[in-house]
């Protein structure tokens, strides 16, 4: 989705009139690699589960939160297909609403992370220099802090449960790489042709780098996206791991998952059904980001 | 080289002051201390307790001497056991590097293998499903593999223990679940990497010499195609070493990882703080011996340094 | 195409989910869980422990994880017997006096530490001493909290006049009121600390050594000039006697870690606080022996101003006499209380009065107790360990009482993750898991609820003594009706439905064994009937205790309690509730939702869960940053008063409701000068019934102990606080026959 926007996006800036062409290239080349197509469609339909699914599940008379102690867990059944937690809750509607959680967390906190990074990559490479000097070794200090162990102080001095927080937080952690990538690309493009001549008519730096030269850059940032939505989505799950994610009874795919890895032995559907769900949905992504790498970036084009 | 080995040194010591400065405060900024319990002491015991600690000192007091004995390379005594936390780094890292190495060990072999041999055969239902199989790890959560080869291999199979890791037959499922996570991505440069090489001149020429496919790919391809993994192996290997939290509680592993998170929520302020430094600092020298390495394998970026 | 391979995609999908179901449908069924290997060795147990012990020294740990292994390594004058209730160990016998205030402990002589020492009265004292003296910083110092001194020494505020001065005789035991002219309290508030009129420096270098030893023995030698703290003189009434006659002073030099040492008294030449002068005041001499006159009187005979004198800090020294301890011969001891005390003999066996080796504990007072130096008392002795992973003791050959030790080698897993111990477990690779630490999500398996109702043979449920209960915070719930419909619409007759782990749903607070389940002899020491709903607490054989049984589940009541809330609250009756717990603990979460679904249920109240990391949570209900909030208390003795009545009163640190009743105090007050045991504890059931029917606190449930121990383990004694005598349990290779 986020892909999609950035896409257009580009296709209506003026200056990328010249790498029109290579986008359908990208577009045609994409369409080819048949297991990226078929995990796109799974995204999808696992999207539309998720989203949609909740609400079909409610005619049935399904919903996440009603509690039944007296049942409690019960394996799958035609009632309730991916059976019930301990609490008796069907485990249907609780994979749907908590894949919602966990694909809202994954697409915020990347276009949080994305809007950080490239922002701050283009800006590092363009004033380059001192400018560029410091800015890389903020990066740096920060790529050298193990991000789960920040995310879980800035948690704990927050202390805030709020999943807004959640969001932001994941995606102030995930930006460094973005930056790094943006950089590189901003650097190679510095002195291109295009850019000369808008330098030439007297365009602002600041129109120069976000009309001409990030809009060039997109491929890689779309790759580095779309890489950045699994990861994002793991972080999430370890949070949840940790007791950190979000607030019962709202559950994600991560706290769906952690609750079931101690049940294993126990219940396994508690885990199975939303793990193999979750575990679906990253690969789908990791698929159509290799996918996207293929057809987006400059260095595979010559294959 | 001796330039850019002193650039890259002066480079990590900011980020480590950098590093220990930030968690040194933000920590403690962290509601509640090491010595809050749901038993609460009477006042009197809990200044004793601080007193002993130091944690009555004014902060900055606190964070001169803490960094003046750190540069000393002493990292304090833990505030929750009976230890200081370089006798803790120096019980509880080889732990984790022994797990750490079999898994990386484990993932630069199985990824690779996967990674070329989908290269190969690219595009191919091989190939999908080989891929499949090496994102396997990076796809489902650790906490989630775990305990299913635990239930798996241990209990139901009973071909390793479920915890502890006694000899080497304890180390096997943890390092498995552990290196799963990095042979996913090993496998996907190894077979970018290839890829890429596939298409240039010298394995072109290989290739016009009438060599087979399978030493094209093996012998020539590889050999530059590889280059992204040992990138992406050297800082790998510094975050295997200081330890995964989640595959050494699991499995219950007396690695360093543990403590990462244990610090954090039982505000063991040095201890974290310690453990940061102790993991950056191997972090920036992997970095560089990888560049080192980097320059060895592929002499064309010796010139460009 | 996407189409097909959509379909392929959900095919996997399906296929996965209904193999992973198939293969995974429940653990083998069995009599027992899981393997139960062949007995190899009889006497070598294999335990799994709850988690790393934080530590082993008994003066700074405070888990309970680590408990019960300072108490299998250290001996005491008491010691937990296979019930739970102190039994004679190195004391044979003990009088207290009339008025339960002084214990004087009668010690035998057969005591060894592992070094060949013999365990004399004067360690007992040392350690008293180091547990409540400020350089140890221990943070269970509170559990002699009854010292006659406590307070004083803790703060450094109480002195022994060791010269006559200010028309005070020398020996009388006085407290700081201020120095330099100015009050404590105002240098207080300046952040000035007390001059230490302990410290001490010596003209010559110090060598610290054992108390006799030769200069040449010296351990570590302090600097000439370096300040020290003096923390004992030779042959005063709590030290040991002179070994030649000249008074030697025992020191600690604050270098690294610290270290202790004696050093002949003579050699610490210089003072440097010693011309400051102190404001002092007498301190009132309760101590009477045999109780010679009322109570009452003492007590405001002791609350008198007692005028203050000026003393120069010479003259002054923190000496551990003020604490009430003495040794008269080396083979007795003599605590004395400021009231009534009527638990010390009890405190006796918990860590705070379990002899700790001086020398030992000197050289290196922080990381004594590791293989290698240390030295030990008890029944096992600590050879091996590694942080995380395991603990190796063995016999110990000094123990004075072979014969009650089953075990040649204990080996204790410290595996904090409740999984791996119940695999361990499953594979045959530890013989029992410490009570409470099998996953809950395993329980209804092992309670035989998902077998059809059969247990697996070597799962074993017991009384705890704890308590879990749901804190109120009066501050911002100050209307007791919304309190008391909160309490009232609670069915714990649920709670083993939701947790599944036998738990004992009470709506009384002071916890215990369930009534029906206690032995005839009990039930005759509570004067109950067998079918009395509730819990009792056996404080000790004979002596039993019945609390109030609270606001038990009435949705009628609650109903009610809730209208006339909402009458008297008006606008700020709150329209949800936020509940606090803590993460970390699977439990803590299903009881959430259990009290988010009955306080809907009956009183239509929303509930928000909101949990927190540990620390936070610890953090935010210390500071009344919260409606309601989750807590357990687990006793650490048996006796009500100071285990559970004393979390409510108006001072306690740990009143996190911010509860204030002037009712419950003075009862308290009025307990707690009382003798008679019986009147005191009816005394003290008052006070509980005043608490309970203001609910500050929503009792939800006693704890259970879950264990599973394999067939073969014999006499591990699991007992209602959670102290197992380790040495006592063994293996039975012929289980099978004996069965």
């Amino acid at each position: 989705m986020a892909t999609a926007t950035t896409a257009g996006a580009a296709a209506r800036a003026p200056a990328a009139v010249s790498v029109r062409s290579p986008w359908r290239d990208a577009w045609r080349r994409l369409r080819k690699n048949r297991m990226a197509v078929a995990m796109g469609a799974i995204f999808l339909a696992i999207c539309g589960f998720c989203f949609l699914g909740p609400i079909v599940a409610g005619w049935f008379g399904l919903d996440a939160t009603t509690i039944r102690i007296d049942r409690g867990a019960t394996a799958p059944s035609w009632a309730h297909p991916f059976g019930t937690d301990l609490l008796g809750r069907d485990m249907l509607v609780r994979t749907m609403i908590g894949g919602r959680i966990a694909i809202l967390v994954a697409f915020t906190a990347t276009a949080i992370a994305l809007v950080i990074g490239v922002t701050w990559g283009a800006i590092a490479a363009y004033a380059g220099g001192r400018v560029d000097y410091v800015m890389m070794r903020v990066v740096d200090a920060l790529y050298g802090f193990p991000t789960v162990v920040f995310v879980i102080v800035v948690m704990a001095v927050f202390d805030t449960k709020s999943i807004v927080v959640l969001f932001a937080l994941i995606g102030g952690i995930s930006w460094l790489n973005m930056a790094r990538q943006t950089r590189g690309q901003v650097l190679s493009l510095r002195h291109r042709e295009f850019v000369e001549a808008a330098r030439a008519v007297g365009a602002r730096p600041g129109r120069i780098l976000f009309r001409h030269i990030v809009p060039n850059a997109l491929g890689v940032i779309i790759v580095a996206a779309t890489a950045s939505l699994p990861s994002v989505m793991l972080t999430e799950a370890f949070l949840s791991f940790l007791g950190l994610g979000v607030q019962a009874p709202m559950a994600s795919w991560g706290t769906l998952v952690s609750e079931g890895s101690t049940q294993i032995s126990v219940y396994v559907w508690v885990l199975v059904a939303p793990g193999v769900v979750m575990g679906l949905t990253i690969m789908a992504l990791n698929f159509l980001g290799d996918g996207l790498r293929d057809a987006l970036d400059p260095q595979t084009r010559k294959d | 080289m001796v330039r850019l080995i002193l650039s890259r040194l002066l480079g990590g010591v900011f980020v480590l002051a950098v590093v220990a400065t930030v968690s040194f405060f933000l920590l403690r900024a962290a509601p509640g201390g090491p010595f809050d319990t749901e038993r609460r002491v009477p006042e009197a015991v809990q200044r004793n307790i601080e007193e002993r600690y130091h944690l009555n000192d004014p902060l900055w007091k606190q964070y001169t001497s803490h960094m003046a004995n750190m540069l000393v390379l002493d990292f304090g005594h833990s505030m929750k056991r009976q230890r200081t936390v370089n006798e803790m780094i120096a019980d509880h890292a080889p732990h984790s590097l022994r797990l750490g190495l079999m898994a990386i060990v484990f993932a630069a072999i199985f990824g690779t293998v996967l990674g070329v041999t989908a290269a190969a055969r690219r595009n191919s239902w091989v190939d999908y499903a080989l891929m499949v199989v090496a994102l396997l790890g990076i796809s489902v959560p650790s906490f989630v593999l775990g305990p299913i080869f635990i239930r798996f291999f241990a209990l139901e199979l009973g071909w390793f223990p479920p915890a502890r890791a006694e000899d080497f037959a304890g180390y096997v499922l943890p390092a498995l679940v552990l290196g799963m996570i990095y042979a996913g991505t090993v496998a996907r440069l190894a077979r970018a990497g290839v890829l890429d090489t596939l298409g240039q001149d010298y394995v072109r020429t290989a290739r016009a010499k009438g060599l087979s496919e399978k030493v094209v790919v093996w012998k020539h391809a590889l050999r530059l195609g590889v280059i992204p993994v040992i990138t992406y192996l050297g800082p790998a290997t510094a975050a295997l070493i200081s330890g995964s939290f989640v595959i050494e509680k699991i499995f219950q592993i007396p690695g360093l990882g543990f403590y990462f998170v244990d610090s954090v929520v039982s505000r063991d302020y040095p201890v974290l703080t310690g453990l940061l430094v102790f993991y950056v600092a191997f972090l920036v020298l992997l970095n560089l011996v990888v560049d080192i390495l980097y320059g060895v394998i592929d002499p064309r970026t010796r010139g460009g340094g | 195409m996407v189409g097909a391979m959509l379909h392929r995609g959900t095919t996997i999908a399906v296929a996965t989910l209904t193999a992973a179901s198939l293969a995974a449908c429940g653990l083998p069924d069995g009599e027992y869980f899981g393997h139960v290997p062949e007995v190899d060795d009889p006497r070598h147990l294999r335990w799994c422990n709850s988690g790393q012990p934080e530590g082993l020294d008994p003066a700074q740990i405070s888990s309970t994880t680590s408990t019960p292994i300072a108490h299998t390594l250290f001996d005491g004058l008491t010691i937990y017997g296979n019930d739970g209730h102190p039994e004679p160990s190195l004391a044979t016998s003990w009088e207290v006096s009339p008025d339960d205030r002084r214990v004087t402990f009668h010690m035998h002589d057969r005591g060894r530490w592992s070094n060949g020492r013999p365990v004399t009265a004067h360690d007992v004292a040392y350690q008293i001493v180091r547990m409540l003296h400020p350089l140890t910083a221990s943070p269970s110092a509170d559990s002699l909290d009854w010292l006659k001194g406590y307070e004083a020494f803790l703060e450094g505020r109480g002195k022994v006049l060791v010269e006559p001065a200010g028309g005070l005789a020398a020996g009388t035991l006085v407290e700081i009121t201020g120095w330099s002219g100015k009050g404590r309290a105002e240098h207080r508030q300046a952040k000035q600390k007390q001059p230490d009129s302990n410290q001490r420096t010596g003209r010559a270098p110090l060598a610290l050594r054992d108390l006799g030893a030769a200069p040449a023995a010296a351990y570590a030698t302090v600097p000439a000039g370096t300040p020290v703290t003096l923390v004992e003189l030779s042959g005063r009434p709590a030290s040991p006697p002179s070994p030649d006659g000249a008074s030697w002073a025992y020191v600690h030099w604050n270098r690294g870690d610290g270290v202790f040492g004696w050093v002949p008294a003579a050699e610490l030449d210089g003072q440097p606080h010693g011309e400051v002068s102190f404001t002092v005041r007498a301190v009132a001499e309760l101590h009477v022996p045999g109780l010679d006159r009322p109570l009452p009187e003492l007590v405001a005979e002791a609350a008198r101003d007692r005028p203050e004198v000026e003393v120069p800090g010479r003259a002054l020294l923190t000496l551990p006499e003020l604490l009430g301890v003495r040794v008269p011969d080396e083979w007795t001891v003599v605590v004395e209380a400021a009231k009534p005390t009527p638990h010390i003999v009890a405190t006796s066996a918990s860590r705070a009065m379990r002899p700790t080796p001086r020398e030992a504990v000197s050289r290196s007072p922080r990381r004594w107790a590791q293989p290698g130096t240390i030295v030990s008392s008890g029944p096992l002795h600590l050879v091996a360990a590694r942080e995380r992973d395991y603990l190796e003791l063995v016999r110990s050959p000094t123990y004075w009482e072979p014969e009650d030790v089953k075990l040649d080698r204990l080996t204790i897993y410290s595996m904090d993750d409740q999984a791996a111990n119940a695999n361990t477990y499953y594979t045959g690779r530890c013989d029992a898991i410490r009570g409470s630490n099998v996953p809950t999500s395993y329980l209804p398996v092992l309670s035989g609820a998902r077998r059809g109702g059969r247990p697996y043979a070597d799962y074993r449920v017991e009384p705890w003594l704890g308590v879990y209960f749901i804190l109120v915070n009066t501050k911002q719930f100050d209307n007791v009706h919304l309190r008391r419909a909160l309490a009232f619409s609670l069915d714990r007759s649920l709670i083993p439905r939701v947790l599944h782990g036998g738990e004992y749903g009470v709506a009384s607070y002071t916890p215990g064994t369930p009534i029906s389940r206690l032995s005839d002899d009990d039930l005759a020491a509570c004067g109950v009937a067998r079918d009395t709903p509730g819990v009792a607490l056996i404080v000790e054989p004979g002596l039993c205790y019945v609390p109030p049984r609270g606001l038990e589940y009435d949705p009628e009541r609650a109903r009610q309690e809730l209208a006339l809330a909402r009458a008297e609250m008006g606008a700020r009756f709150p329209t949800t509730v936020v509940y606090k717990f803590n993460t970390g603990v699977e439990s803590h979460k299903l009881v959430a939702e259990y009290v988010q679904g009955q306080w809907k249920d009956v009183l239509g109240i929303d509930v928000t869960l909101e949990s927190q990391e540990w620390q936070v949570f610890l953090a935010d209900t210390r500071k009344q940053q919260f409606q309601v909030a989750r807590l357990g208390w687990i006793a650490a003795g048996s006796e009500p008063e100071s285990q559970f009545a004393r979390l409510w009163r108006c001072s306690s640190p740990n009143n996190r409701p911010a509860w204030c009743n002037p009712e419950y105090e003075r009862l308290l007050d009025e307990a707690a000068l009382m003798s008679d045991r019986k009147a005191r504890l009816r005394k003290l059931a008052e006070a509980e019934r005043v608490m309970i029917e203001e609910a500050p606190i929503i009792p939800l449930y006693n704890y259970t102990q879950k264990h599973l121990q394999k067939p073969y383990v014999r006499d591990l004694h699991i007992n209602f606080i959670d102290q197992p005598p380790l040495w006592r349990a063994w293996r039975d290779p012929d289980w099978r026959r004996a069965r």
